[in-house]
């Protein structure tokens, strides 16, 4: 047997160990090689948008690698402390155990490289031509990824042997002694502090509270009083659940298990005493690992909810912004209002736009359109909103889309109106601000006073989802032929052009996030694994004490899958609950709306199924080992 | 030339807070000698066998192996010495568990960089002659404690080390497979001319060795010979261990 042989039987013969870890390193390799492919890609690239973002990405992607792969080998490491401990009592070099530890993880890391891109090279370009149609390429060729593979093995590569060496030279600093004494005694001698117990799950409480501080009085009358709190309400609340869930992992759980022992009679029925100091044990070993696996569970599912959220609302967001699928607007000076209506026209009928044209006139009153008085006749605003209001003469109805309104508006220096309640606002969002529905004689009379500047809108109303291509092609010509926007007296909009372009960056930021978001589903998935694995190796010698004392195969079974379930289970139900809380939080700051909770409840459910099956197969695979240790006895 | 020197040993722990663990302790082992170290928990035997294994600095005095001063080894001679000088055996067995009983028994070799031919030949040997070559290929998780700590000893003798040390050989094992493994112990003490020092709190495994070194406090505390048969030995060890508090 060789050194080369020695190290490569100590990765594959420990494959149950390293399975979790090596396929989370695939396909994180494969998510950055799709990344590169989109960025060096000829034709994708001469988009700044993708190149940037797909850069970015990479760096992150490296950055986290460089995060998850110093846990991971730090954990296997610390599992086989012993082993490198009793090497190094046999003779071998501290030089030799670097170079074993270096070898076995570029081993796992080259092959992680090799295998992901092979998977990388049949995906990205399926991911190169759905990035083409996303920037609506007509054609995409197809390139033979070199430098993405050159990206990928040297970034892989290169974090691979960081960690290893940096991690080779932790392990050999430690004193020989401490490494063939075997299992660090860190969860057992650990002790919790029930103070920072309690302030732990307070915190978790309050930072959960935090997501709907708008709805609880004694939250909101102190945010009220400083301004400061409510621009920092998300930082205060990320830091208040992360160090809440990290002291309830570290200190809580202790006190609430303790408790139990010392109060629940049932605790010393029916072999709970077994299970339940089991877990504690287990607990206190796993504390890093269940925060952080909580953590990234939360980030990914939070990530992947707000992520379809955000894409599937931006039609009905910017419809609600802007309710005419073309909207010319002519100022004061405008003498090409007609010319330009009639290309419009022409537009739409030369690209079979099916439309219906509406013209109104809205008065205006003050120079900063944002702050100035828009009146808006009720005849014109009731056939355009499909309603029927009627205010009174010297009445308004409040259009801005505020909760809530004045009693009274000043609309010119001298007149002023009763507000008698409040509709859904139809004006172009810029022009929105303090804009009111009168009645026609109102109007006419705020009209003939010649107080107020005259603005003139063009609304085209078609089905631009429909006739999308259509619509599209039509506002690319006149955005080309009429001149618009700053220094110019006329405005011009195409509601397609601004779905266009945030369908474009929510899909970029999407596309992304949610590619992101399942790396961190798949680490933390191996991150539990290997504990999982890890304490079910070190649980067998207990279990069979259990068998020898005379309980059953089944019996020993129910104890340790209870463990299990708790120690898997636990992070994602405060996964699944700290991301219901940012939803709200969400809501709460008008960032969705409550359709947000029926869109998660969709999205957590097959990923919540897939973590339940993951754990079913490692309940399965617990049990066979088990049964096969147990037959040896 | 001793196998073993250790003159006037001492070790102290701790910074503010001093514990002698080992204090101005002598001991020397002969080639072929089988000797046991014994005493009550926190007697210092487990220190002396890190100190003179040059895991563990010493405060003061020197230990020899085969005459070379350990605590003048840097790093990478002291490895060598391990590597080549000494051979170890650990209470829970400590087997490379990703690899074979016949892979854990080249190991050694393996570190010697010796060639793969010659490593497969020895460690066969050796597994024939401990009762272990039906499970040669075996995984260290499928055979059962007697067998691995029999591969564990075959491990650290298979490079004729000039001194074999061992913790508390018997410590994870039932009384058969104890007496049967101490045999081994014994067998290759006669055959082979092995210098054993074994760290043991029983007094049955210790009857197997031809002296017993009683320590107490970090000193040697008593000395005993093994003259006629083993069941009388066993007896004097008691005697001394009832006087130590340690039986």
């Amino acid at each position: 047997m060789t050194f080369g042989q020695f190290v490569r039987n100590s990765v594959l013969r420990d494959k149950d160990n390293y399975a979790a870890y090596w396929l989370s390193s695939i396909f994180t390799v494969v998510v950055f090689f799709v990344f590169s492919a989109d960025r060096h890609h000829p034709e994708l690239s001469t988009d700044l948008s993708i190149r940037n973002m797909m850069s970015y990405a990479q760096v992150a992607i490296l950055i986290f690698s460089f995060g998850f792969l110093t846990l991971s080998i730090f954990a296997f490491i610390k599992k086989k402390r012993q082993t490198y401990g009793t090497l190094l009592m046999m003779g071998m070099s501290k030089r030799q155990v670097r170079r074993m530890v270096f070898l076995e993880n570029m081993l796992i890391g080259s092959s992680a490289v090799a295998v992901g891109i092979v998977i990388g090279l049949v995906f990205s370009h399926l991911t190169v031509m759905m990035m083409g149609r996303f920037i609506h390429l007509s054609e995409i060729r197809y390139v033979f990824p070199w430098q993405t593979i050159r990206d990928t093995v040297i970034g892989f590569l290169a974090v691979f042997a960081l960690v290893s060496l940096f991690q080779g030279r932790r392990l050999t600093r430690i004193p020989v002694r401490e490494l063939i004494s075997g299992r660090e005694n860190e969860g057992r001698n650990m002790k919790f502090h029930p103070v920072l117990a309690i302030l732990g799950l307070a915190s978790l409480i309050f930072g959960y509270l935090l997501t709907a501080f708008h709805e609880i009085p004694w939250i909101r009358s102190v945010f009220e009083r400083n301004e400061l709190l409510v621009k920092n309400v998300a930082p205060m609340i990320i830091s208040c659940v992360c160090v809440g869930l990290f002291l309830v992992f570290r200190e809580f759980v202790f006190l609430f298990l303790d408790e139990i022992r010392h109060r629940s009679k049932r605790y010393l029925q029916e072999g709970n005493a077994i299970w339940v100091s089991g877990l504690r044990d287990k607990l206190k070993s796993s504390v890093t690992t269940m925060f952080i696996s909580t953590v990234m569970l939360t980030m990914a599912f939070s990530a992947i909810i707000t992520c379809i959220t955000i894409m599937t609302s931006v039609r009905a967001d910017i419809t609600a912004m802007n309710p005419a699928a073309i909207l010319y607007m002519s100022f004061d000076g405008d003498d090409e209002a007609d010319v330009n209506t009639s290309l419009i026209e022409q537009a739409l009928v030369e690209n079979g736009v099916e439309y219906q044209a509406y013209q109104y006139d809205i008065l205006e009153y003050g120079d900063d359109e944002m702050h100035a008085n828009k009146l808006l006749r009720a005849s014109d605003y009731n056939h355009q909103a499909g309603t029927r209001l009627a205010p009174a003469d010297g009445q308004a109805i409040d259009i801005s889309g505020r909760n809530a309104y004045e009693a009274t508006v000043t609309v010119t220096d001298t007149d002023t109106l009763e507000i008698t309640g409040s509709a859904k606002p139809w004006l172009e969002f810029h022009r929105r601000n303090h804009s009111y529905v009168v009645s026609d004689s109102t109007y006419d009379r705020f009209l003939s006073s010649g107080k107020m500047k005259i603005v003139t809108a063009y609304e085209y109303q078609a089905d631009d989802e429909a006739q999308a291509e259509e619509v599209r092609f039509a506002s690319r010509v006149l955005t080309e032929r009429i001149a618009s926007g700053y220094g110019t007296p006329r405005m011009f909009l195409a509601r397609i052009v601004d779905i266009d372009l945030q369908e474009y960056e929510y899909g970029l930021l999407g596309y992304v996030a949610f590619l992101f978001s399942l790396i961190f589903i798949v680490a933390s998935a191996s991150l539990l694994y290997f504990r999982l694995v890890n304490d079910a190796r070190e649980n067998l010698p207990q279990s069979r004490n259990l068998y020898r004392f005379g309980l059953s195969v089944p019996q020993i079974l129910k104890v340790q899958k209870r463990q299990m379930r708790v120690l898997f289970l636990l992070p994602l139900a405060f996964a699944v609950l700290s991301t219901f809380f940012a939803m709200n939080f969400l809501i709460n700051i008008e960032a969705a709306s409550t359709h947000i909770f029926v869109r998660a409840a969709c999205v957590l459910m097959p990923l919540i199924l897939l973590e339940l099956g993951y754990f079913a197969l490692l309940n399965q695979r617990f049990e066979a080992k088990l049964r096969a240790y147990l037959a040896i006895e | 030339m001793s196998v073993l020197s250790v003159e006037q040993v001492t070790k102290i722990y701790g910074s503010k807070v001093k514990i002698r663990a080992v204090d101005h302790l002598s001991l020397s082992v002969e080639k072929g000698e089988f000797i046991a170290v014994m005493g009550a928990s926190g007697s210092g035997k487990s220190t002396l066998l890190n100190l003179i294994s040059g895991i563990l600095p010493l405060t003061s005095g020197e230990i020899r192996i085969d005459g070379k001063d350990i605590s003048r080894l840097n790093e990478e001679e002291a490895a060598r010495l391990r590597r080549d000088k000494l051979g170890f055996v650990f209470q829970d067995y400590n087997l490379v568990d990703t690899l074979t009983l016949g892979e854990n028994i080249m190991l050694p070799l393996m570190f010697q960089k010796k060639d793969p031919d010659t490593m497969r030949r020895e460690a066969h040997i050796y597994a024939k002659k401990l009762g272990i070559d039906t499970v040669f290929g075996s995984r260290t998780y499928e055979v059962s404690g007697g067998q691995a700590q029999r591969a564990a000893i075959a491990r650290a003798i298979i490079h004729h080390p000039s001194l074999l040390l061992a913790d508390e050989p018997t410590g994870n094992l039932d009384s058969a497979s104890a007496q049967q493994v101490m045999r081994i112990f014994a067998a290759l003490n006669t055959e082979e001319q092995v210098s054993s020092l074994v760290v043991t709190h029983d007094p049955r495994t210790a009857s197997f060795c031809g002296r017993v070194v009683f320590i107490r406090d970090g000193k040697v505390f008593h000395e005993l010979y093994r003259e006629d048969n083993q069941l009388h030995f066993y007896d004097e060890i008691l005697s001394v261990l009832k006087f130590l508090g340690g039986a």
